[in-house]
């Protein structure tokens, strides 16, 4: 009978340098793509992708496979590097207080303007109003809509029920909206697209 | 159902994902009596696209290339380190085999003093005290017995331990520092 072959993880920790080549190449686009939405700066992304796996390669045996998979396991440390940089989840509890649980923000009622923007003005515009949502809306936007995760996969990534993941996605999508209708920049790309100043 | 009920589940039914039964056929009911329902389902939706879209954008977005060359560098220097490590380890056990090769073979002197104490007996004539690694931490304030043994010159060199050029002898004699459970915890030079 053949002796199961040793994982990715396993390899690595025994010097492999091509696991970690592969290990590196699966799972750090995600990882930076998470911490670039997360964060906005491709500088900071790229420092936490690094010290994300620098901690992977110091030390391997932080990892445990019977607690979950890699990714989750590389997400769980993003987290926790992008956190000390970040300021939006110090406004989480502001956020519940003015919209408390089961009353989620009244949306504005139509997009119609932004709807006119061409797709990447609307891209651009969606991606700086996310960066302005508080932590723990922006990472459900950033797993379920940027990196389109099922509930599941974002519940077990984030530590969180999927009925939690579900409600904040409601909440946070709600809160786009409204801060869409409110942005300046929007605003500002909307009377552009009105005036024929868009492309 | 009621506007408050629709905005619910309006996520829901912007992404057409599914609903209890006959749930659904009572939000399209409220919805086609409803301008301000419709166009906040509407809103969801073109969100929802713009969504999408910079989901589709991002894929092909990576970590620059260099990431990936200094994680390697990294990688390589750690197993460097660790396998430097691993030699020390079993060159320091090396050593402390060949220390009690020595303390059964060679006639000891033996001692019951703290290193510290008797560093004040004979400091001029000997080095300090270097740990042993295998041995685990090392403390001065440790407990246990000063053995005085002889080894070859060779030993030192094994356990990675500097000796004093005027040691420079083939035999060298060595204060063995045991703790109360018996394991060499230090070693000094002798000259």
């Amino acid at each position: 009978m053949a002796r199961p072959q040793p994982s990715l993880i396993e390899r690595m920790r025994s010097g492999d340098s091509a696991a970690l080549s592969e290990i590196y190449r699966r799972e750090s686009p995600a990882v930076y793509r998470f911490a670039l939405r997360m964060s906005g700066d491709p500088d900071i992304a790229s420092e936490i992708v690094q010290e994300a796996f620098l901690a992977l390669i110091r030390r391997p045996e932080g990892f445990d496979p019977a607690r979950g998979a890699l990714s989750s396991y590389l997400f769980g440390s993003t987290r926790n590097l992008l956190r000390g940089r970040m300021r939006g989840a110090a406004r989480t509890e502001e956020i519940e207080a003015e919209y408390p649980e089961g009353d989620p923000p009244e949306s504005p009622e139509t997009l119609d303007a932004f709807e006119a923007l061409d797709r990447d003005r609307r891209v651009e515009g969606v991606r700086e109003v996310v960066l302005t949502l508080p932590g723990p809306y922006r990472e459900v936007v950033v797993l379920c809509d940027l990196q389109e995760r099922s509930y599941a996969e974002t519940a077990e990534m984030l530590g969180l029920a999927v009925g939690t993941v579900r409600s904040r996605l409601h909440r946070a999508r709600a809160l786009l909206l409204r801060k869409l209708s409110q942005s300046g920049a929007w605003k500002e790309m909307t009377l552009q697209s009105q005036t024929g100043g868009a492309r | 159902m009621s506007c408050s009920e629709i905005r619910s589940i309006v996520v829901e039914l912007s992404h057409d994902e599914p609903l209890e039964v006959g749930r659904l056929e009572r939000a399209q009911a409220h919805l086609s009596g409803c301008e301000q329902c419709r166009r906040l389902v509407a809103s969801h939706r073109a969100l929802g696209a713009t969504l999408a879209d910079a989901s589709c954008a991002d894929a092909w977005v990576s970590p620059p290339a260099e990431i990936e060359q200094q994680l390697s560098a990294a990688f390589r220097e750690q197993a460097r380190l660790h396998a430097r490590t691993s030699w020390s380890w079993a060159a320091s056990l090396a050593g402390v085999a060949a220390l009690a090769v020595f303390l059964i073979g060679s006639g000891v002197s033996e001692r019951q003093l703290g290193p510290s104490a008797e560093s004040q007996q004979a400091v001029a004539r000997v080095t300090e005290f270097y740990p042993l690694a295998a041995s685990g931490p090392y403390d001065v304030l440790d407990r246990g017995r000063l053995v005085r043994v002889r080894l070859p010159a060779s030993a030192a060199f094994d356990l990675g331990i500097p000796t004093r050029a005027e040691v420079g002898a083939a035999v060298l004699e060595a204060d063995v520092f045991l703790g109360d459970d018996g394991v060499a915890r230090a070693i000094r030079f002798v000259y």
